[in-house]
C-alpha cells in the first residue's frame, strides 16, 4: 500500500486528486462536477466509450483508405489521352522520371503519414485496452504528434483540388480528381475523428491497479 | 481495522451488466454503413462487369492493354484488358472487357476492326486516334442473339456495318479501272455508296469488288441498272463548243463509279448481285440496249474463213440483221487436210452466241433448240460473213446474212470442238478506200469558189440590167428600124417596080426587034452567065445545113458569152449599121437610083422610038422567034416565081417558130448573129458597097446614056422592027418578074408587122422577136455565099459595067446585031436554066424545112430542150444532195468519224 502510495505520489494524476479537467477550456474542477461552469462542456474524468469510437472511426478510415489507393487519384487528360495514376503509381512514375524529392513528399504525405496514423492510433488504443505499462509519457507524446500531423495528410487532396481547378484547358490538358481523391479525403477525415475520439487520459490509468469501480481508494 | 465513522462500508456491488447497445457505441453505425456501401459497390461492379471476348488480329498495332477501348458507334463499350498471342503465334488476341449492357448483342455477326488514322484523297478519317491511340471499332446489329466470345478482327474497315441498311452488290470489271477501295458510288453525282477492296477473281480474268448502296438509294437499283467508271473528267469538242464535265472533285482525284437505271422492267436486286462496270456512260447505255440479256447461257459455234480477217478481234460483235447476238471469243488458224481437202491455212473464228437475244421462245432455249434453229437457217441460205464494223477504223464484225442463191452448204453440227457454220466471202474490199476517196472529194469541193462565182454573177446581172446601154437599147433598135422603113418606104423604091414594068414593056418591044435581027444569040450567052450565077446560088444554098451547124455552134458560143459582150456587140453592130446607112454614099443611093432611073427612062424613051421604028421594019419576024424563047423562059421564071410566096410563107413559119424561142436562147443566138453580122458588115467590101453601088449606078447611068445615044442612032437605022418582038418577049418575062416581085411588098409588110410588134413589145418580147428575126437573118448572112455576097455583088456590078462598057465600045449596028443574036442564044440558055429553077426552089424549100426542124429542136418542145431540162434537173438534184450532206455534216460533224 505504501509502495503504491509512493508510486502514485510520484506519478500523481488529477483523478488521484479528485479533480477533473475540462477538455474544452482546460479549467480544473473538483471531481464529480457535472458541467464546466466556464464553458458549459460536460465534465468527465474518463471517457469510457472512447476506445469504442476510436475503433469505429479507425475502421471507416481504413475502409476508405483501400479504394483511395486502388483507384487513380488524378485523371490527367493530355491531348485527348486520359491517364489515371494511383497514389503509389504516381509516386513511382515520378521517381522513374527522376523526381525523387517530389516522389518522396508524395509518399510521405499520402502513404507514410496515413499508414503511420492508422498504426499509431491502433497501438494507442490497444495499449490502453490491455493496460500496457510501457512509457506513458512517450505514448502521450505520440498521441500529440498523431493529432497534430493528421491534418497535413489532406495536403494531397488539397493539391488535387487546386490542380483540378487550375488545369482545365479543354482537350489539350485537363486534370480531374479521380475516385481515389474523395476516398482519400474521407480516410483522412475519419482517421482524424478516430484520433480525436481517443481519450489520452486513459494512457495513465494503467498506473493504477485495475479496479472494477474505478473509484480511487481514499 | 479502523474506519472512518462517516465512511460507509463499501459494499461490493456487482454492477448491472450493461446491454450490447450500451456497450457498443452508436458511432459503429458509420463503419458499418461504409462497409455496406463498399460491399454494395463492389458487388455492383462485379455484377455489371461484362464478359471478356477475344478478338484475334493479325497484328496489334497500337492496341494497349487497359487503355484501348472498344467502341460501338463511337461510344466506348469496353476496354482491352489484355493482349496475348494466339496459340501458334499467328495472331494477336485482344481480350476485351465488354460492358454488360451490350453483351447480348455481341453475337456471331459482330465485326471488329482497328480504327487507325487514315489520310486519303477522299479525306482524313480517324484523326482523333493520332493522339488518343487507336481503338477497336465494333459493329453489330440490334438483334440480341446471345454472347459470342471469339472473333476474328477484320484487317480493313468494312464497307458497311452490319446494322446499316442497304444493298450489297458485287461490281466486276475486266480492266479494274475505277475499282479502288473506298471509291464512291455516285447516282447523278450524289454519293450513295462505296466500294470495298477489289479482288482478283481466281481465274485472273476479272476484278471484283464488293460495293454497298445505302438505303434508301438501294431502291434505285434494279437488274437493269448499269454501272460505269466516271472517274476523271470527260472532254468533248463539238459544234456547241468545248465541254468539260467532272462528276465531283473527289471523283476527279480518286475516281468514282456511277450508275443509272434508264429502263424499267428490271427485277429487284438481291444481295451479292453482280454488275459489270463499263468504261463510260455511253458504253453502259449501249450495252443496255444492245445486250440486255448479258450473262445468259451462251452457245459456242465456229466459222471458218478463207480470207484475210485483219481487223477482226476477240470481242468483235456478231450481228443478225443488226442485232447483236454474240461476240467473237477466239481466233485461231487451222490446217486440216482431212476436213478442208487441202493444206491451206484457214482461220477458225469461235463465236459465243447468246440464245436469249434470239428469243426463240420460252421452251426453246436449250442448246439443241439453238442448233436446230441454225440448221434450218443454213438451209434457208443464212451464212456468216465478215463485215465492216466501222467505216473508219477498219474493224470487222461478223454478220449473218441470207444469201438467196447461196451455194449449198451444211451446218456441221457435230463438228469438234464446235459446230461449224458455213461462211461466204465478204464484200468489204475497197470500202475503206472509197470512203477515203469520198471524204477527200468532199473536202476538195470548191464550195467557196462556187459561192463567190454565184455572188459575182448576181452582181454582174444586176449591173447589166441597170446599165444605161441596156436601157437605151430598145430606143436605138427602134430608130434603126425606123430608118430602114424610111429607106424601104421611099417613093422611088415604091415606084421602081412600075418603072421596071414599063422598061420591061419597052424591052419586050426591043427584043422583038432584036429577035428579028438575030441579035439574041449574045443575049443567050449573057443569060448563060446568069444561069451559072444561079447555079452558084444553088451551091450556096447547099451550104445551109452547114449554116445551121454554124448557128448551133454560134449559139453554143453565145451561151458562153456574157450579156455585156452581147450588148457591146449589138451596140457595135447598130453603130456599124448606122455608120453604113449614114455614109454619104448610102444617102446618095436613092438619088443615084433616081438619076439612073431617069436615065433609064430617057433610054427607054429612045428605045421606044427605036422600037417603033423597028416595028416598021421587017425584022419583027426574027425577033418574034427570040421573044417566043424569051417568053418560054419568062414563063419558066414565072413558075419559079410562083414558089416565092410559098417561100415567104415558109420564112413566116420559121419566123413564127423562132418567135416561140425563149429569151435566153434568143439572146445567145443574137450574140452569135450580131457577131457574124458585124463581121459581114464590118468587112471592107460591105463598107464599100454603097459606094460601089453608087458607082455602078453612075456607070449604069452612063451606060444608059450611051444606050440612049446608041438607040437614037439605031433609031436612025431600021433594025427597030426586029427588036420589037424581042422586046415584046422581054416585056412578057418582065411581067412575070413583076408578078414575082409582087410578093415583095407582102414580105415588106410582114417585116413591117414584125417591126410594129417589136415596137409594141417590152424588152423581153422584143429580144425574143429580135432573136427570131436575127436568127433568120443569120442563116442568110453567115453562109460563105452571103459573106461573099458584097464581093459577088461587086463582081456582078463590075460585070454589068463591063458589059455596058462593051456595049458602048461596040458602037455599031453590026455589033448590035451580034448582040441580039447572043441575046437570043441567051434567052435559050435562060430557058434551059429556067428549067432548073423549080429544082432550085425545091432545094431551097428543103433547106428551109431543115432549118425549120433545126429551129423546132431549139424550141420548147424540142428534144434538146428536154434533155437540157433533164440535165438541169440532175444538176439541181446533185446540188440538193450536196446541200443535205452539208446540212448533215453541220448537224453531226462526228458522223464523219463514226460513219453514222
Amino acid at each position: 500500500m505504501a509502495e503504491a502510495q509512493s508510486q502514485s505520489a510520484h506519478m500523481l494524476t488529477a483523478r488521484d486528486l479528485g479533480l477533473v479537467a475540462c477538455t474544452q477550456c482546460t479549467r480544473v474542477w473538483p471531481g464529480g462536477t457535472e458541467r464546466c461552469a466556464r464553458c458549459g462542456a460536460p465534465l468527465v474524468s474518463r471517457d469510457s466509450s472512447s476506445l469504442s469510437r476510436v475503433w469505429a472511426w479507425w475502421t471507416v478510415g481504413l475502409i476508405c483508405y483501400i479504394p483511395a489507393n486502388l483507384y487513380p487519384m488524378l485523371k490527367t487528360t493530355l491531348l485527348a489521352k486520359t491517364s489515371g495514376d494511383t497514389i503509389v503509381g504516381g509516386a513511382v512514375a515520378l521517381a522513374m522520371h527522376g523526381s525523387f524529392g517530389v516522389a518522396l513528399v508524395i509518399l510521405i504525405a499520402s502513404v507514410a503519414i496515413p499508414v503511420g496514423k492508422f498504426a499509431a492510433v491502433a497501438y494507442l488504443a490497444l495499449s490502453v485496452k490491455h493496460r500496457w505499462k510501457t512509457d506513458h509519457l512517450k505514448r502521450t507524446q505520440l498521441y500529440e504528434v498523431v493529432e497534430f500531423i493528421g491534418r497535413w495528410s489532406m495536403i494531397d487532396v488539397f493539391v488535387v483540388a487546386v490542380l483540378s481547378a487550375l488545369v482545365q484547358l479543354s482537350v489539350v490538358v485537363s486534370i480531374n480528381p479521380g475516385p481515389a481523391a474523395i476516398n482519400f479525403a474521407l480516410s483522412v477525415i475519419f482517421t482524424m475523428f478516430s484520433a480525436r475520439s481517443f481519450d489520452s487520459r486513459l494512457i495513465w490509468d494503467s498506473l493504477e491497479p485495475p479496479t472494477d469501480d474505478k473509484v480511487p481508494p481514499t | 481495522m479502523t474506519d472512518d465513522p462517516d465512511q460507509i462500508p463499501q459494499t461490493p456491488v456487482k454492477p448491472a451488466r450493461r446491454s450490447l447497445l450500451d456497450r457498443i457505441s452508436i458511432v459503429w453505425v458509420i463503419p458499418a454503413t461504409a462497409l455496406v456501401i463498399a460491399l454494395a459497390i463492389a458487388w455492383h461492379n462485379l455484377q455489371n462487369r461484362g464478359a471478356v471476348i477475344e478478338i484475334a488480329f493479325t497484328n496489334a498495332a497500337g492496341i494497349v492493354a487497359d487503355q484501348t477501348e472498344l467502341r460501338f458507334r463511337e461510344v466506348s463499350v469496353g476496354v482491352v484488358e489484355e493482349v496475348t498471342f494466339a496459340p501458334g503465334l499467328d495472331s494477336v488476341v485482344a481480350h476485351v472487357r465488354l460492358d454488360k449492357e451490350v453483351e447480348p448483342y455481341v453475337d456471331s455477326e459482330a465485326v471488329f476492326w482497328v480504327v487507325q488514322p487514315e489520310v486519303s484523297a477522299r479525306g482524313i478519317t480517324g484523326l482523333n486516334t493520332v493522339l488518343s491511340g487507336v481503338y477497336i471499332e465494333g459493329s453489330w446489329d440490334g438483334e440480341p442473339r446471345g454472347l459470342h466470345r471469339k472473333f476474328t478482327g477484320e484487317n480493313y474497315r468494312p464497307i458497311a456495318r452490319p446494322d446499316m441498311k442497304g444493298k450489297r452488290i458485287v461490281l466486276g470489271s475486266t480492266t479494274g479501272k475505277g475499282l479502288k477501295e473506298g471509291t464512291p458510288i455516285l447516282y447523278k453525282g450524289l454519293e450513295v455508296g462505296r466500294i470495298g477492296r477489289p479482288q482478283l477473281s481466281p481465274d485472273g480474268v476479272t476484278i471484283t469488288a464488293e460495293a454497298f448502296i445505302e438505303a434508301p438509294h438501294d431502291q434505285l437499283l434494279s437488274t437493269r441498272s448499269r454501272f460505269w467508271d466516271s472517274s476523271g473528267f470527260s472532254f468533248n469538242l463539238g459544234a456547241g463548243g468545248a465541254e468539260v464535265s467532272v462528276e465531283s472533285l473527289s471523283a476527279l482525284i480518286s475516281g468514282g463509279i456511277s450508275f443509272e437505271t434508264v429502263v424499267s422492267g428490271g427485277a429487284p436486286v438481291e444481295d451479292d448481285q453482280e454488275f459489270s462496270v463499263f468504261a463510260s456512260q455511253d458504253d453502259a447505255r449501249t450495252s443496255l440496249f444492245e445486250n440486255q440479256g448479258k450473262g445468259g447461257p451462251k452457245i459456242e459455234v465456229a466459222v471458218v474463213f478463207e480470207e484475210n480477217v485483219t481487223g477482226l478481234v476477240v470481242g468483235a460483235p456478231v450481228t443478225l440483221r443488226g442485232l447483236e447476238i454474240g461476240e467473237v471469243v477466239g481466233l485461231t488458224g487451222k490446217v486440216d487436210e482431212a476436213q478442208f481437202g487441202d493444206d491451206r491455212v484457214r482461220l477458225v473464228v469461235v463465236l459465243a452466241l447468246e440464245p436469249e437475244q434470239l428469243q426463240l421462245g420460252p421452251d426453246a432455249n436449250g442448246p439443241e433448240a439453238i442448233l436446230d434453229f441454225f440448221q434450218e437457217a443454213v438451209e434457208d441460205g443464212w451464212r456468216a460473213r465478215l463485215a465492216r464494223a466501222s467505216l473508219l477504223t477498219g474493224g470487222l464484225k461478223i454478220e449473218f446474212v441470207q444469201i438467196p442463191d447461196a451455194d449449198p452448204a451444211s451446218f456441221a453440227r457435230d463438228a469438234d470442238p464446235y459446230p461449224i457454220l458455213p461462211s461466204v466471202p465478204a464484200e468489204i474490199e475497197g470500202v475503206g478506200a472509197s470512203a477515203e476517196g469520198l471524204l477527200s472529194r468532199v473536202s476538195e469541193l470548191p464550195i467557196e469558189d462556187l459561192l463567190n462565182s454565184v455572188v459575182d454573177l448576181a452582181q454582174n446581172a444586176a449591173a447589166l440590167v441597170s446599165s444605161d446601154e441596156i436601157q437605151s437599147l430598145p430606143a436605138e433598135i427602134k430608130g434603126a428600124v425606123t430608118d430602114i422603113r424610111e429607106v424601104i418606104g421611099s417613093e422611088q423604091i415604091l415606084q421602081l417596080p412600075d418603072r421596071l414594068g414599063a422598061i420591061g414593056d419597052e424591052i419586050v418591044a426591043v427584043l422583038e426587034d432584036l429577035r428579028a435581027r438575030e441579035g439574041v444569040a449574045k443575049l443567050v450567052a449573057a443569060v448563060e452567065d446568069a444561069g451559072e450565077a444561079a447555079q452558084s446560088i444553088a451551091t450556096a444554098a447547099e451550104g445551109v445545113p452547114a449554116l445551121i451547124e454554124r448557128v448551133e455552134s454560134v449559139a453554143a458560143k453565145a451561151e458562153a458569152l456574157d450579156l455585156e459582150a452581147l450588148l457591146g456587140q449589138a451596140t457595135g453592130l447598130v453603130e456599124s449599121a448606122q455608120a453604113i446607112i449614114g455614109t454619104d454614099a448610102a444617102r446618095a443611093l436613092p438619088d443615084s437610083l433616081n438619076t439612073a432611073l431617069g436615065g433609064l427612062d430617057s433610054a427607054v424613051q429612045e428605045a421606044t422610038d427605036l422600037l417603033a421604028d423597028l416595028n416598021e421594019a421587017d425584022a419583027a419576024a426574027r425577033l418574034s422567034e427570040a421573044v417566043a424563047a424569051a417568053g418560054e423562059a419568062a414563063s419558066e421564071i414565072s413558075s419559079a416565081a410562083e414558089g416565092v410566096p410559098a417561100l415567104v410563107e415558109r420564112v413566116e413559119a420559121v419566123a413564127a417558130k423562132a418567135e416561140a424561142l425563149d429569151l435566153e436562147t434568143a439572146l445567145g443566138r443574137a450574140t452569135g448573129l450580131l457577131e457574124d453580122a458585124q463581121a459581114v458588115i464590118g468587112t471592107e467590101a460591105a463598107r464599100g458597097l454603097p459606094a460601089r453601088l453608087s458607082n455602078s449606078l453612075a456607070e449604069l447611068d452612063g451606060a444608059v446614056a450611051e444606050a440612049t445615044t446608041l438607040l437614037a442612032s439605031v433609031n436612025e437605022g431600021d433594025p427597030a422592027a426586029e427588036l420589037n418582038r424581042a422586046l415584046a418577049a422581054a416585056g412578057d418575062a418582065a411581067t412575070k418578074v413583076n408578078e414575082a416581085v409582087e410578093g415583095v411588098p407582102a414580105l415588106v409588110e410582114r417585116i413591117d408587122a414584125v417591126a410594129a410588134q417589136a415596137q409594141q413589145m417590152d424588152l423581153d418580147a422584143l429580144s425574143a422577136q429580135l432573136s427570131a428575126l436575127l436568127e433568120s437573118a443569120d442563116a442568110l448572112i453567115d453562109t460563105e455565099a452571103a459573106r461573099a455576097l458584097p464581093a459577088s455583088l461587086n463582081g456582078a456590078l463590075e460585070q454589068v459595067r463591063a458589059a455596058v462598057a462593051e456595049l458602048r465600045a461596040g458602037g455599031t449596028v453590026e455589033n448590035v446585031n451580034a448582040t441580039l443574036v447572043s441575046a437570043r442564044e441567051a434567052a435559050g440558055a435562060v430557058a434551059d436554066v429556067s428549067n432548073d429553077l423549080p429544082q432550085l426552089v425545091r432545094e431551097t424549100e428543103a433547106v428551109l424545112r431543115q432549118a425549120e426542124q433545126a429551129l423546132v429542136v431549139f424550141s420548147d418542145s424540142g428534144t434538146l430542150n428536154r434533155e437540157a431540162r433533164d440535165s438541169l434537173r440532175e444538176v439541181s438534184r446533185a446540188a440538193e444532195a450536196v446541200r443535205s450532206l452539208a446540212r448533215t455534216l453541220e448537224r453531226k460533224p462526228n458522223a464523219l468519224i463514226t460513219g453514222r
